[in-house]
């Protein structure tokens, strides 16, 4: 088990900066999600970590060493890749203990792990079988086994499960999750899937461009996210995003005659002096029978039991849920406090509102 | 109404194209058909007009061919059956060396980033696209200067050389086609990368180097340019000999058909062995991937 440092860690290849500058410290035994979009440098910095990429500058420690110069192999790390890479040739039985065999670990040491590993991934009928006998979901079960077996230290795993069906994927989430637990090994998982890092992750790491945005719990990486980025990137439907103007009585929704006042303002925001804009999840603007502000709807649709609408302020599409009774009237639309975001229009930053609900 | 007359073109361009395809068949497989007969007949029946479609054969050319029988005897044979013997060496051996190479280059531009990169491949490519006649005074001359003129060395080098570039290429195809991951997992638990080339990798596009090596044996055995004028006397493949072959009684035309006969025969094998794979392993292999 090992706490992991990542100090001022860059990564170039060539001209082009795949890592900047990124600091974070991961605890023993800590579930780290890495999330963010295509190509921000998630896989580099888990190779960097592994050591089959070397850091251009910066440091990375286990336990409050540096290893940077070690090997892959000296790092007592394991990974697994999205892409199966089990030996075609090689047995599920052989392909498990691979790890094992290069240290020349005792035959009875062996058959003893395996037989472990075998009845936690419920493999023991497929042993004998090649890994083309088995369909995708199985052998990622069995690069997992491969990656467990050895007792690393660090487990570092790229997008497993994103190869995977649907149905099969939940199961696996919820049986990784439930190993890493036992096995309290501090495990790094990088994934595109933010359903996937909420319920995984003792803490988010969101990237973009190369440099960590935030790093925090999945709660507060939902209500108290650092950017419009992160606003944006985590929670679906996705959240709505509106330029504010000044106006006399308070700041007014882009182009709309929307003003939102001073009741539904957290303090300071007007004097902040810099253009600013609104974001709010779809959950928190709701068109409701009652009191409200007068908008045209575009539309309205149901997902399941859920009803939305949608309206638009310029060229802004904005979503949010219908709360009217069946049958109800025209509706008005409510912004609910608690759930209003403020951003720095340049920076992205956000100044003020978000937290978590009572 | 509609329905029936579009079934009636339906199959009217069905039988178009049958006949089409008939005429194909006949266009390329015709003359591989009159070769087989012909070698198959002796030089009365040959040169007998009508031509003769009910003959006793006479398997004298095969005999010479193969070296076998009274034919062996008769001074215009000889040479036939050495012939093939140079060819069946030369390209075993040519292919051998090829696809080893070809193999170990392959990787090394499949998996790593050297300097010059793009400009080595196309090299190692445009080897392949020279056409032979354009150097070739040039490579007679070099080989007679270092005495491998009419050489089986000589011959081998030739099929080394039109055949390693494909070769690299081919294989580079291949190994993009392995996820480098194969080999990173094994370096994180602790084996060498020669270990993971040889024991992990190898074994992945075993399918890859089998067919490599078949297309590198087909383009040695056919070969003919380089092989016709660096081969003067004793060391002649079998498409060189063929070309050439005269007896003290003129052309002999049975034996040349069987000779043409056995040239066929490796190819056709090799083509019905890969022929699920050959589509797919020439796209994928060559064009797919970078
Ligand atoms: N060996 C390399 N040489 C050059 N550029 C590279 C190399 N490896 C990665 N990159 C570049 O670095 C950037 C980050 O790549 P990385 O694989 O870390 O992204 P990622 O966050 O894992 O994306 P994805 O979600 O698509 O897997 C990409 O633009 C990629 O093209
Ligand atoms: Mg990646």
């Amino acid at each position: 088990m090992a706490r992991i440092e990542l100090r001022n860690l860059s990564i170039r290849f060539g001209a082009f900066k795949a890592v900047d500058d990124v600091n974070l410290s991961i605890g023993d035994g800590e579930f780290v999600v890495y999330l963010g979009p295509s190509g921000c440098g998630k896989t580099t910095t888990l190779r960097a970590i592994a050591g089959l990429v070397d850091a251009t500058s910066g440091d990375i420690l286990f336990d409050g060493r540096r290893v940077n110069e070690l090997r892959p192999s000296e790092r007592n790390i394991a990974m697994v890749f999205q892409f199966v890479s089990l030996y075609p040739h090689l047995t599920i039985a052989e392909n498990i203990v691979f790890p094992l065999r290069a240290r020349g670990v005792a035959r009875a040491e062996i058959a003893r792990k395996l037989d472990w590993v075998t009845g936690v991934f419920r493999l023991g009928d497929e042993l004998r079988r090649y890994p083309g006998a088995l369909p995708p979901g199985a052998r990622q079960k069995v690069a997992l086994a491969r990656a467990v077996i050895r007792d690393p230290a660090v487990l570092l795993l790229d997008e497993p499960l994103s190869a995977i069906d649907e149905q099969f994927r939940e199961e696996m989430r919820w049986e990784l999750g439930h190993l890493q637990r036992e096995l309290g090994v501090t495990t790094i998982y990088v994934t595109h899937d933010q359903r996937e890092a909420m319920s995984l992750a003792d803490r988010i790491v969101l990237m973009n461009h190369s440099k960590i945005v935030q790093v925090a719990e999945p709660d507060r990486i939902f209500f108290e996210p650092a950017s419009v980025f992160a606003g944006q990137f985590i929670g679906s439907p996705s959240m709505n995003l509106v330029d504010l103007v000044p106006v006399a009585g308070g700041l007014r929704l882009g182009d709309s005659t929307v003003v939102l006042g001073a009741a539904e303002l957290p303090s300071g925001i007007a004097g902040h002096g810099r253009p600013v804009r609104l974001g709010v999840r779809p959950r928190d603007l709701r068109l409701v029978d009652g009191e409200g502000h007068a908008l045209a709807v575009d539309d309205t649709f149901a997902v399941g039991r859920e009803r939305f609408f949608t309206f638009r302020i310029g060229e802004a599409i904005l979503q949010g849920t219908d709360h009217r009774r069946a049958g109800g009237g025209e509706g008005r639309v409510r912004f609910v406090p608690e759930g209003l975001m403020f951003f720095d229009a340049e920076s992205g930053l956000r100044i003020a509102g978000g937290g978590r609900p009572a | 109404m509609t329905a029936t007359r579009n079934q009636a073109y339906a199959h009217l361009s069905r039988w178009i194209l049958l006949v089409l395809l008939g005429l194909y068949t006949i266009y390329n497989l015709g003359p591989i058909l009159w070769l087989m007969i012909s070698s198959l007949k002796s030089r009365a029946d040959l040169f007998a007009m009508p031509p003769k479609l009910v003959f006793e054969p006479d398997f004298s050319g095969y005999q010479s061919v193969f070296g076998v029988g009274a034919a062996r005897d008769s001074a215009s044979s000889v040479g036939v059956f050495d012939s093939l013997m140079t060819s069946v060496f030369v390209s075993t051996v040519g292919t051998t060396v090829a696809v080893f190479l070809g193999t170990l280059a392959g990787y090394v531009c499949s998996r790593f980033e050297f300097r010059g990169k793009g400009d080595f491949m196309f090299f190692v490519l445009s080897t392949r696209m020279l056409p032979p006649v354009a150097v070739l005074v040039f490579y007679h001359m070099m080989f007679a200067r270092l005495g491998l003129a009419d050489t089986w060395l000589g011959l081998v080098l030739i099929a080394v050389f039109v055949n390693v570039g494909l070769a690299t290429w081919i294989m580079k195809g291949f190994f993009d086609g392995v996820p480098k991951e194969v080999e990173q997992i094994a370096i994180v638990n602790g084996y060498s990368r020669i270990y993971a080339f040889l024991r992990l990798v190898l074994p992945m596009v075993k399918g890859g180097i089998a067919a490599t090596a078949g297309f590198c044996f087909i383009f040695a055995w056919n070969e003919f340019a380089f092989a016709s004028i660096l081969t003067t006397t004793r060391a002649k493949t079998l498409p060189v000999k063929i070309s050439t072959a005269s007896g003290a009684t003129g052309i002999e035309w049975t034996q040349i058909c069987a000779a043409g006969v056995v040239l066929i025969i490796p190819v056709l094998v090799f083509f019905y062995l890969i022929r699920r794979h050959l589509l797919m392993g020439m796209t994928f292999g060559v064009l797919g991937r970078r």
